[in-house]
């Protein structure tokens, strides 16, 4: 008797088409009869294979150890069920609710949110996990909770520049899709990042600072100011 | 409108001092350039630079004013080169134009260099809402437009990829500028050698490819290498865009500065083309380097926009100044 191989194309058919992202496709299946997505990194076609191949398949590994690592921290993210690296997917447990972004721009009451996702992101980031594409289309709304999603950028560190990375896209997508409300929503945030995590929070918070005068052609004086080094000279 | 004004652009930010005269946003009635090549094959020599471009000043103003067909009077406003860019080339361009502003009385417009890319593409692709591409050797950003500001949505966290390709080719023995060179060689290349992949969020990175390449020469065919780093590099860029296309929900994508003009990036961008169905392009290659009429195309967008021109004494440049901290009055 063959073998049998779970096949990402075969699972997409038996399911229903529920987004394309940019870098992988989710398909809503049923699972051995459990509720289930399966995220599949089709290939593309701006990579050559060979890359392309390297980058599907040890990012479908690496955000199947984070999910699982964080599961086990008890925080809110999906359940992982099945991986298959060489085809590029994973199948994981199915949450059904509204994504951050939509709900923040249809005006959604935010302030419990920001305070939720303050003390998520700082256990996940005392987990050594730093999301990697920490942005309001990565967290889903539903029953009155949050779920942190797509850690397919992920990695697991304790590098505070990584977490910083994440504070700052948070802030930048903020910033530039949510701006009514970015700094009242921000400073929630991390009031609840900074209580959670603590002393070593301060830390990932300075480097944010410092990353956000690292950009280029920001002007010495902002530069200076936020990194607190020396004092603003003359240009 | 039945001609139009007619602006006169100064561009100064690097190895290029251009001079352009723009009627209505639109038609290019000149468009002069003298760049300078460096006398060894390191790169810039900014004083050498501005040099340069003192000297060529003057001719490239007559020149554009001629091959126009027009006098001084007949402008309508002066747009220069604010920065970013090389301190001393800046100056020139700053000092010609803030001369010809006070002596023949125009109104004087600073004008943010990575915007002029910007909204050239922007303007002369006919894109309402782009999501632009920004690649060159002072700039690797993805911006689009938003809260009344051009805005960076993604970025390199180091080096640019025009610093890339030129410091790799600086390093295998290419003269500058070395990025045509390098996709040539590329183009005859074809065996993909592993090489730092490496997205973070919407942001690249090119450092630790351009340690890792320059390391690999003498081991590998150079075809091989140049082909595999560039390979690297845009699939890199190519998917950073791909993310905040998607997180946007942009239709159009414009590929712009002097990197641009890579076939095989504009290739590799063409691709989302497929995979998103929005449309993405470019301009032809002597409007991605760099030159006047950039700059006298945002002179025309202040000007039609009815914004305050800045008084003479307070045109000064900057060598650093980021794409956002520009107020755009003539969008939305």
């Amino acid at each position: 008797m063959e073998g049998v191989r779970v096949d990402a194309e075969a699972l997409a058919r038996l399911g229903r088409f529920i987004h394309r992202g940019a870098e992988s496709d989710l398909y809503a299946i049923d699972f051995l009869g459990i509720p289930a997505v399966l995220k599949w990194r089709r290939p593309k076609p701006y990579r050559v294979e060979e890359l392309d191949a390297e980058v599907r398949s040890s990012r479908t590994v690496r955000e199947a150890s984070v999910l699982i690592r964080l599961r086990e921290e008890g925080l809110p993210v999906p359940d992982v069920l099945y991986v298959s690296p060489e085809d590029g997917f994973f199948v994981m447990s199915r949450v059904e609710g509204k994504v951050l972004r939509d709900y923040l721009l249809e005006g959604g009451e935010w302030g419990w949110i920001a305070e939720r996702l303050g003390g998520v992101v700082a256990r996940m980031h005392m987990a050594g996990v730093a999301h990697g594409d920490l942005t309001t289309s990565n967290v889903i709304v539903c029953n009155g909770d949050i779920v942190l999603i797509d850690f397919g950028l992920a990695s697991l560190t304790e590098d505070v520049d990584e977490k910083a990375v994440d504070i700052d896209l948070l802030y930048r997508v903020l910033v530039s899709t949510h701006t009514e409300i970015a700094e009242g929503f921000f400073s929630r945030f991390t009031q609840a990042y900074l209580r959670t995590y603590g002393p070593p929070g301060e830390e990932v918070y300075k480097r944010f600072r410092a990353i956000q005068a690292m950009g280029r052609y920001v002007s010495r004086e902002v530069r200076a100011k936020a990194l607190g080094l020396w004092e603003a000279d003359e240009e | 409108m039945s001609r139009g004004d007619i602006v006169l652009g100064i561009e100064s930010t690097a190895h290029t001092f251009g001079v352009a005269l723009l009627r209505g946003g639109r038609e290019i009635l000149a468009d002069v350039r003298y760049v300078y090549r460096p006398s060894r094959t390191l790169g810039i020599e900014p004083r050498e630079a501005a040099e340069h471009h003192s000297r060529v000043a003057g001719r490239a103003v007559k020149e554009a004013l001629d091959k126009a067909g027009i006098s001084m009077e007949r402008v309508d406003a002066i747009a220069y080169s604010m920065g970013p860019g090389l301190g001393p080339c800046l100056r020139v361009g700053a000092t010609v134009a803030r001369f010809l502003a006070i002596y023949y009385r125009k109104p004087l417009y600073p004008v943010h260099h990575g915007i002029g890319h910007v909204e050239l593409a922007a303007q002369f692709l006919g894109m309402r809402d782009p999501l632009v591409v920004l690649v060159s050797g002072g700039h690797t950003s993805i911006v689009g437009f938003s809260g009344g500001r051009w805005r960076v949505y993604g970025e390199t966290l180091d080096i640019t990829l025009g610093n890339l390709l030129d410091m790799f080719a600086r390093e295998a023995g290419i003269p500058f500028p070395g990025g045509p060179r390098v996709e040539e060689l590329a183009s005859r290349g074809g065996r993909y050698i592993r090489m730092p992949y490496c997205v973070k969020g919407n942001n690249v990175v090119y450092s630790g490819l351009l340690t890792y390449a320059t390391g690999l020469i003498g081991k590998h065919r150079l075809e091989d290498i140049c082909y595999s780093l560039q390979e690297a590099a845009f699939s890199s860029l190519v998917e950073a865009c791909e993310r905040a296309l998607v997180q946007l929900g942009k239709r159009e994508v414009a590929l712009t500065g002097g990197v641009a003009s890579n076939n095989c990036l504009f290739a590799k961008m063409k691709e989302l083309e497929g995979l998103h169905g929005v449309r993405v392009d470019r301009l032809e290659k002597r409007l991605n380097d760099d030159n006047g009429v950039q700059i006298a195309v945002v002179g025309h967008l202040y000007l039609a926009s009815g914004a305050d021109p800045c008084p003479p004494d307070e045109a000064i440049v900057r060598q650093r100044v980021r794409l956002e901290e520009v107020e755009v009055p003539w969008r939305e």
